[in-house]
């Protein structure tokens, strides 16, 4: 029985469509007559009817639990600030290491002028 | 009060040689007059819009129009290494630093002095309405601008790099400058003119230029001698 | 400083960033907001960066008026090395500042006082850095000036920022702070590791800046003796 509603119900929009495309305008006769058999048949049986507001009900709970968790154990921006930190912060390291590096050439440049001095 | 008569000579000397050739003046009151003109085709002026862009553009063209003069004015005294001359001078070096001051911002009053009717001209600004507080901001504004200006500008006499430096320098500095500037003016031109901003602004300028006058005068003798 | 005080500090501040990390993990109670709520810790380590940035500017500040009045280089270390560090902390105060915004009002970036002051302070800060590498050898006085100008500007600043109402500002002003005593602790015991960290990068930094001016003295009287070509 539902399946043959939902077919109905994906018909009713489809045979629409195809009136509109052929036609220019949107309802026809036939189009109304469907619709019109379909809601009967919804009507037909109410626990339907009952079943889609459960189901919407449900899903609208669900969408807010998960929008409170998120907010609660959003750890998206804390990582990112944290990682963050330690970014710049290692950034900062390797330019201090490169500096020293430096250094060490510098020294070790030093040390070769003055033994070819020396000599 | 020797320090400020020789400063007033310093002074007097800068701006005589600038009045005979008029080189930074006209070209700096050109320059300001062009960023106005470009500010008007730059952004979208409308007569509702015009009384909150107007102190921006006008405190930017001071800002930009008094590097271009100020770098120009300490290049005059780097071509013949007058410079050292001046600080060997048998004068107080604070009567040296005093009549740069004094020389530029007489310079950037001017420019500000070309700025403010263009800008009163083009854009319809009703800037002239209350002309005493504006004069009063603009001066407080040219000498808090020299001052720090005259400062780094003799710094970075021997520097090679010093046009693209003197802006990295001056600006970040002179950030509180320019809002408070940009807001006294603000306050005279908004619609219902707010009297106790304009002059907590006011007030601002006059603290920021006497507490930075003071620093410059303590460090400007470490500063420019090697 | 001598060479062991350096992994000291550092030891220290790694010891105190686990436990703080720790503590701000399990101890540290969630706020109410229902917005921030987790986002919160973020808190710990961005405002405790934003007093080391201003413990960091003044002591550049201080260091480089003596400087300018001793000539004694080793201020100019000390402010060296200082100004960078503090620079170090204005970068990341700014970043989890911009990811705090996010959170918290939707917006990466929002004209709220205390960032706004950050900002401008970190300005001053990358002009330092700028200057130091590019104004050749009269480097270190000019940096002195511009580091002594910005330090007396951090009133001004600071008025500036409370008194102009020129940027729109997006949401209410932060965290309270009246913070509860769990999270005092935790906050505190943060900003006192990420003074050891600052501490250790300062001091390690005005090693490399001494030991990089010895080098260029020595190779100067070299050049001067007639040692080298």
């Amino acid at each position: 029985m539902r399946i043959l509603i939902l077919v109905a119900f994906l018909l009713v929009p489809a045979l629409g469509l195809r009136d509109a495309w052929a036609q220019g305008h949107p309802v026809t006769p036939e189009a109304a007559a469907m619709r019109k058999t379909c809601a009967d048949a919804m009507n037909a049986d109410p626990t339907f009817a009952q079943a889609i507001v459960e189901t919407i009900n449900a899903d609208t709970a669900r969408q807010h639990r998960n929008a409170a968790d998120d907010v609660a154990k959003n750890q998206k921006h804390v990582l990112g600030a944290y990682a963050a930190m330690w970014v710049l912060a290692a950034a900062f390291l390797i330019f201090m290491w490169r500096r020293q590096q430096k250094l060490v050439g510098e020294i070790a440049q030093l040390k070769r002028d003055l033994e070819a001095a020396a000599k | 009060m020797s320090v400020l008569r020789h400063a007033a000579r310093v002074a007097g000397k800068d701006l005589r040689i600038e009045l005979r050739s008029k080189e930074i003046l006209y070209t700096m009151a050109f320059f300001g007059a062009l960023i106005v003109i470009v500010y008007s085709f730059a952004f979208p002026i409308k007569p509702e819009l015009v009384r909150a862009a107007v102190p921006g553009m006008l405190w930017v063209a001071i800002a930009f129009a008094g590097t271009i003069g100020l770098g120009r004015a300490f290049d005059r005294e780097r071509e013949n290494d007058t410079m050292r001359a001046l600080l060997l001078a048998p004068i107080p070096r604070l009567s040296v630093f005093l009549g740069k001051m004094i020389g530029i911002a007489v310079l950037v009053l001017a420019v500000a002095l070309v700025c403010a009717p263009l800008l009163a001209l083009l854009l319809d600004a009703p800037l002239f309405a209350d002309p005493g507080p504006l004069l009063l901001v603009l001066v407080l504004g040219a000498i808090g601008f020299a001052n720090a200006g005259s400062v780094f500008a003799a710094t970075l006499l021997k520097v090679r790099s010093r046009d693209v430096l003197l802006p990295v320098i001056l600006y970040p500095i002179l950030i509180p400058l320019f809002v408070a500037g940009t807001s006294a003016t603000e306050a005279m031109l908004a619609v219902r003119p707010d009297p106790d901003k304009l002059w907590y602004w006011i007030g601002f300028l006059g603290i920021y230029d006497a507490v930075f006058l003071v620093l410059s005068l303590w460090v400007f003798e470490a500063l420019v001698i090697e | 400083m001598k060479s062991k005080g350096i992994p000291l500090l550092a030891g220290l501040a790694a010891v105190g960033f686990a436990v703080t990390v720790f503590l701000v993990f399990t101890y540290a109670p969630l706020v109410e907001d229902p917005v921030l709520m987790f986002n919160q810790k973020i808190f710990y380590y961005h405002v405790a960066h934003a007093f080391m940035l201003f413990l960091a500017t003044a002591v550049c500040g201080v260091c480089s008026l003596i400087y300018l009045k001793t000539r004694k280089p080793k201020w100019d270390d000390l402010a060296l090395a200082s100004a960078e560090v503090a620079a170090l902390f204005g970068a990341v105060v700014l970043a989890t500042g911009m990811i705090w915004a996010k959170a918290a009002w939707d917006i990466w970036w929002t004209w709220e006082k205390r960032l706004t002051m950050s900002l401008l302070l970190w300005l001053v800060l990358v002009g330092y850095v700028l200057v130091r590498r590019f104004a050749g050898a009269s480097a270190d006085r000019l940096a002195a000036g511009l580091a002594a100008f910005g330090t007396v500007g951090i009133p001004f600043i600071y008025f500036m920022v409370d008194a102009s109402d020129h940027h729109p500002k997006a949401g209410a002003q932060g965290v309270a702070a009246t913070l509860p005593p769990e999270m005092k602790l935790v906050f505190w015991l943060s900003v006192l590791t990420f003074l050891l960290w600052c501490c250790a990068l300062v001091a390690s930094r005005v090693q490399a800046a001494r030991a990089e001016r010895e080098l260029r003295e020595i190779r100067e009287k070299g050049l001067d003796a007639g040692l080298f070509t």
